[in-house]
């Protein structure tokens, strides 16, 4: 009788050991997707915000820690927030209402919202203009309607893109062609769209030329769809004349491009001269 | 119980333990995954507006890097190699077929179904529950000894008891008397027999059933032969006669008593030579020392009982 009161107690701590034995913790998620980043700078007890708003993360982070350390920031603001996201709807809301104190955007975006005109957003640095380009690993492409009926067409898929979206759109309503009967391949960025191409998967695709593609395709094998596309632009909110900032930011713009990778990157022109008594905008930015 | 059955004790007890323990984790683990993939889909529901899925409607590609980069990150979270996030993809781009060990959980949002794949594996002995194994090993090998002990203990009691029947319970001794061939022997001893004359075998025959009827009487030697034991000598003799031992007329069993008991109680000492213990039983009682023949002494057989003796031929 013992020993079988004894088994029965082994068997249900036997199950207890094995329910106990299992590892068992709760998972605890942080915010898994940070879509911004925020730092103080030396003026604690300020509680205005210097708002930036980029596509791009690395460079969110990266001049929202540039211009924490600033000094003239610092004396009119005490944190600095950047913002990122991929979603062009995201910028639409922030270039319209007005939130982001410091914008990357394209042109024909600000233009869109007349936002030069409600905000004072006022460019500040600018990437140099460039050529839109129809890239093919095979021939140059033509501009025809038979040339593209039987191609595969790789494109951009965020709207406001001009050389990847707009343009050659704007190409194939020219030659009369219904979209519909293109067969087009999206991807969303202009390395997506070189590797789509290189990979055979499409024939012939939209986008800009830059150096460092003599790699992978031929120059020969390129045919310009539009030129003097202007670049995208760092855009500066100017509800007060505040020129410190502006040059301030200015300044950390042209110091940050400089240590960007990419070329295209590299090639940027500061819209308004500092250092001066007065601060102007200069006359070739002006003719835009 | 020998080794053999010990060790086949230890083997079922091991068995047993490790497959309730084996059924045990199984059953928690399962249960811990399912919890953990709730919470994994959870995440990724609170994530799914802010991840670069692709979108047929709005001809968006998506950013699988970027998707990609979440689920590394996931996973380093979920930090276990049982359970992993594989893919997180809209239905319609759904291509490759689970394999076996992949769970498909899918999300209903407002943009169509998006898919999340499980990947879960089943990891069978930690070192930890290895050395709930050894336990359990050590554990049977303890109570198969326990076991042991116990029934060796408990065959011991039934031996003790079982010996204390025996010795409670002895087969009776029964003195046989055949008439046929005129012999005593013993139920102790059933090939030594005894040949005893007609006089002596009628007369303690008639006393053995006399002190069986009679309890308590005393016989001496002075008084006469009570008539009762004479009648059933008597009826002995008459059944001799019958088996043909003899056609002499009856004796005078009162004549010479003395002589008479001394026959028998020779005959006896012969036949229970053996089992000198039960020779009081039967041997009718001797006069010691000076005096003896006094009126208290009795030759009568006082503690016979029924069943002491066996009359074959009667």
């Amino acid at each position: 009788m013992l020993i079988v009161t004894f088994l029965f107690l082994l068997l249900v701590v036997t199950w207890i050991c094995g329910q106990v034995s299992v590892y068992n913790d709760d998972l605890h998620f942080p915010v898994m997707i940070e879509t911004s980043t925020e730092c103080q700078t030396t003026a604690t007890s300020n509680k205005d915000q210097l708002i930036i708003f980029t596509q791009s993360k690395k460079i969110a982070k990266l001049l929202t820690q540039n211009l924490c350390s600033d000094n003239v920031v610092a004396k009119q603001y005490g944190s600095v927030k950047g913002y990122w996201g991929y979603r062009t709807a995201e910028s639409f809301e922030f270039v319209g209402k007005g939130i982001a104190d410091l914008i990357l955007a394209k042109n024909n975006i600000m233009a869109a919202f007349k936002a030069e005109s409600t905000y004072n957003y006022q460019p500040v640095v600018g990437f140099s203009d460039y050529t839109a380009f129809f890239i093919s690993s095979k021939e140059k492409p033509r501009i025809t309607k038979q040339y593209f009926l039987d191609k595969r067409i790789g494109l951009l898929d965020y709207p406001t893109s001009r050389s990847g979206h707009i343009l050659p759109k704007k190409v194939f309503k020219e030659l009369d062609i219904n979209l519909a009967n293109l067969k087009i391949t999206y991807a969303s960025s202009h390395n997506e769209l070189r590797d789509l191409l290189a990979d055979g998967k499409v024939d012939i695709i939209a986008s800009f030329w830059k150096e460092s593609d003599e790699k992978r395709f031929s120059k020969n094998y390129i045919t310009p769809l539009s030129n003097n596309i202007s670049g995208t632009r760092w855009y500066l909110k100017m509800r007060q004349n505040n020129t410190d900032l502006l040059c301030a930011v200015q300044e950390n713009l042209l110091a940050m491009s400089k240590d960007q990778r990419l070329n295209y990157y590299q090639n940027v022109q500061p819209f308004w001269s500092c250092g001066t008594s007065s601060v102007n905008l200069k006359e070739e930015a002006d003719d835009e | 119980m020998n080794k053999y059955k010990q060790s086949l004790v230890l083997l079922c007890l091991y068995l047993i333990l490790s497959s309730v323990f084996y059924i045990s984790v199984t059953q928690k683990s399962q249960q811990v995954v399912k919890q953990k993939i709730i919470q994994i889909e959870k995440q990724i529901a609170l994530d799914l507006p802010l991840l670069d899925l692709s979108n047929e409607l709005l001809k968006h590609s998506g950013n699988k890097d970027a998707v990609n980069s979440y689920i590394k990150t996931l996973n380093s979270y979920i930090d276990s190699d049982d359970l992993r996030v594989v893919t997180i993809v809209p239905k319609s781009e759904m291509v490759t077929p689970i394999k076996p060990n992949q769970i498909i959980r899918s999300l209903s949002t407002n943009s169509g179904f998006v898919l999340v794949v499980f990947s879960v594996k089943r990891t069978h002995f930690t070192l930890s529950q290895i050395i709930y194994y050894l336990i359990f090993f050590v554990l049977s090998v303890l109570v198969s000894f326990w076991i042991k002990f116990a029934f060796i203990k408990q065959s011991n009691k039934q031996l003790i008891n079982t010996e204390h029947q025996t010795i409670t319970e002895p087969t009776p001794l029964v003195l046989i008397v055949d008439l046929n061939d005129k012999t005593l022997s013993s139920s102790c001893n059933p090939e030594q027999k005894m040949c005893l004359a007609n006089k002596p075998l009628c007369f303690y025959l008639a006393l053995v059933e006399y002190c069986t009827n009679n309890d308590d009487v005393a016989l001496s030697h002075n008084k006469d032969v009570p008539e009762e034991l004479l009648e059933l000598a008597n009826k002995y003799f008459y059944r001799l006669i019958e088996l043909g031992h003899t056609v002499r007329k009856r004796p005078n069993f009162n004549n010479s008593l003395e002589k008479t008991l001394s026959e028998i109680r020779a005959a006896l000492d012969e036949v229970l030579n053996e089992c000198p213990e039960e020779k009081e039983l039967y041997y009718p009682p001797k006069a010691y020392g000076e005096g003896s023949r006094s009126r208290l002494h009795s030759y009568g057989l006082a503690n016979i009982r029924k069943g002491n003796i066996e009359i074959i031929g009667k």
